[in-house]
């Protein structure tokens, strides 16, 4: 009676592996009625009122330091912040004002305060930004709330008998803080971001984690297997035994050194014992991301993706919000690298009118696709990225999954025709570097042809492995033939590589593979100078890379491109990288 | 009464969060002036840290600072001098 395996995607906010059974804890729902009470009761709700506000300052004073001595000081300062606002005279009056002039119950009144609050800065509309700022707030306002219900402090510790991986729709920082980290093996969200509470804390508490999967809290039951993959941003419900084999020996091996090692490896470059040196670059989605990706030693953007703007508005942003996100972007990063591709979504993602949905949207209109068809989205995209670029710093372009020499030059007329009309009345503008993702094998197999018309490549290893195996790595029933070491992937990487070296154009590798440990010898070996992986993972890529010499890499991949099988090479990179970090992998 | 104003910019990368709201608040406290923020129209009281946090000040904002009373002009130099300094999140 063996349930089906059923994988679902989400963001990686922590990594790690887990494997165990789910405990799905509901949602907190604050639904407060309107309600009024008696002229004589005015005064006792005010007092309870009272009462609760002290009661809910206690709760944030021992969670200050409870987060001061199990999170960090980042932890820490989430709360800080929580008893300062809880102390707001003037939120006080406000509150108490309202029960007396109106004879609302305290918890009307309280909620209602809150909820003012909350749609005005959601009227504010900075969506993604706004977000932790309204969970904080939830959160001062549930605990008022818990607290006049005449609910104990305890309220925030979710109780765990057994070892598990908690799902939940959203957890509050004070509930994330409160998890029990010998029993939560994993986290598992709907809702949330790479940068939301719920992930900066399971990040700091080393909880392999996965949020933004939408609607996990009902796709799973609790009592179900999962298996949480927080590298990759992947859960697996209900996984096949050899599934769940291989995952309960990753997640004993998986060592969670990314905290300390983060601070240590910060300013050292990541670079071979011999002096061979890469560079570690990050990929983000959001502006608001830098900051952390520069805390764990990136040194640079390599992909900033752009396609969260036209998603979040449902529809075309404007060429001002666009410039000023990357401007945004630019302006955190200093003078580093920044590497900006132009949409690439599928149209299925992107509403319009008269759109028939396709067949196979894998091989229909996206990427560049797209924007081809649409040419005046994207040369407004591109006047947004010269518009920010105006601005100073080092800013490049960079279209996807190009498919042909035709395609390319389609996209540079476009490019150029933006340009020519930026150019009139201004002096001088500079070019930007313009590059391309290689993802399908038709581009990877031609790279001495695109390699004239471009300044740099960037490898896209999801796509590019999808394509040349011909599996899409969500459908469950295929997904196990989704191999990152086939040899037919390896030689690809490896002409890639070599046939760009002797254009003498850069290449980096921004797809998953390049974030996964297993893979970082091999490509440092294949020649990779240039590694753009998901922030949390650059200490751990650092410390390996350090740990070697060049040659050693070399050998490791001449190895693997001598093997025929995909498996075998996984099992042969695992050993290795084994063998150089013990703790790892 | 004294009265003074000046143009303030957002500089730090997480803008008003929670953190730099309390601690806006409780430095317009140390005066005996009011002491509000401008913004898009708005008047919002430099005194409510929760107020703060509901202006969704990102990175970038420009507003003005005003403030009146007997220390009107100390109590708009201290609240630039915080946000200038990024509420002492970054270099």
């Amino acid at each position: 009676m063996a349930e089906t395996m059923r994988i679902r995607e989400g963001v990686a906010a922590s990594l790690g592996f887990a494997i165990g059974p789910a405990l799905v804890v509901g949602r907190e729902e604050s639904a407060v009625l309107q309600r009024q009470v008696a002229d004589g009761e005015v005064a006792g709700e005010v007092a309870r009122f009272e009462q609760a506000c002290a009661a809910a300052e206690a709760d944030i004073a021992r969670l200050c330091e409870d987060a001061g001595r199990r999170g960090g000081k980042d932890v820490k300062s989430i709360f800080e912040g929580h008893f300062a606002h809880l102390r707001d005279p003037f939120m006080r009056q406000e509150i108490a004002g309202s029960i007396r002039r109106y004879r609302r119950s305290a918890e009307y009144a309280v909620s209602r305060y809150f909820r003012q609050k909350i749609r005005k800065i959601e009227e504010e509309g900075h969506a993604p930004f706004m977000a932790r700022i309204v969970e904080d707030i939830a959160d001062i306002e549930r605990r008022l709330l818990r607290h006049l219900a005449g609910g104990q402090s305890a309220g925030d510790a979710i109780r765990l008998d057994d070892k598990v991986v908690l799902v939940a729709h959203n957890l509050s920082p004070a509930q994330t803080l409160a998890l029990d980290r010998d029993r939560v093996l994993g986290l598992l969200t709907d809702a949330g971001g790479s940068t939301s509470h719920t992930a900066l804390i399971a990040r700091a508490f080393g909880i392999p984690a996965v949020v933004g999967l939408g609607t996990i809290s009902s796709d799973v039951t609790s009592g179900d297997l999962v298996v949480v993959n927080g590298n990759q941003g992947l859960v697996i419900i209900n996984p096949d035994a050899d599934t769940a084999r291989r995952y309960q020996a990753m997640a004993r091996n998986f060592y969670i050194v990314e905290r300390r090692r983060a601070s240590e490896l910060r300013n050292l470059p990541a670079e071979t014992k011999d002096g061979y040196r890469v560079e570690m670059l990050a990929n983000i989605e959001l502006p608001e991301e830098i900051p952390s990706a520069l805390e764990h030693g990136a040194e640079g953007v390599g992909l900033f993706r752009t396609e969260f703007l036209y998603l979040r508005e449902q529809h075309e942003p404007s060429e001002e919000e666009q410039a000023r996100q990357v401007r945004d972007a630019a302006d955190r990063l200093a003078q580093r690298k920044l590497v900006v591709r132009t949409i690439d979504i599928g149209m299925d993602k992107l509403p319009a009118e008269g759109w028939i949905p396709e067949r196979n949207p894998f091989l229909g209109t996206r990427a560049i696709r797209l924007s081809l068809q649409h040419p005046e989205m994207l040369k407004t995209q591109i006047r947004a990225i010269y518009q920010a670029a105006s601005g100073g710093g080092d800013i490049r372009l960079m279209f996807p999954m190009i498919s042909s020499l035709e395609e390319l030059r389609e996209a540079k007329r476009l490019h150029e025709e933006v340009t020519a009309s930026l150019g009139r009345g201004r002096s001088a503008r500079r070019q930007l570097p313009l590059g391309i993702m290689v993802e399908v094998p038709s581009a990877a197999l031609t790279v001495d042809l695109l390699a004239p018309e471009v300044d740099f490549f960037s490898i896209g290893t999801n796509d590019l492995i999808q394509y040349t195996v011909a599996v899409d790595r969500v459908n469950e029933r295929v997904a196990d033939l989704y191999q990152p070491t086939h040899p037919a992937v390896l030689r690809l990487l490896r002409d890639i590589l070599a046939v760009a070296g002797r254009a003498g154009k850069p290449v980096s590798i921004c797809g998953e593979m390049s974030s996964d440990l297993q893979f970082t010898l091999l490509l440092l070996g294949l020649g990779l100078k240039e590694f753009s992986v998901v922030p949390p993972a650059i200490p751990d890529i650092k410390r390996l890379i350090r740990s070697v010499t060049y040659d050693e890499a070399k050998q490791v991949a001449e190895r693997a491109l001598q093997m025929s099988d995909a498996r075998s090479i996984a099992a042969f990179l695992r050993e290795r990288t084994h063998q150089i970090l013990p703790e790892m992998g | 009464m004294p009265t003074a104003e000046r143009e303030v910019v957002i500089r730090n990368q997480l803008g008003l969060h929670v953190r730099p709201s309390a601690q806006l608040a409780s430095t317009a406290m140390r005066f005996q002036s009011d002491v509000w923020f401008l913004l898009d129209g708005q008047r919002v009281n430099a005194k409510s840290s929760l107020e703060l946090l509901t202006m969704a000040a990102v990175c970038g904002t420009v507003m003005r600072v005003q403030a009146q009373g007997s220390d009107a002009e100390a109590a708009v130099a201290a609240i630039a001098e915080l946000i200038d300094s990024k509420f002492g999140e970054e270099r």
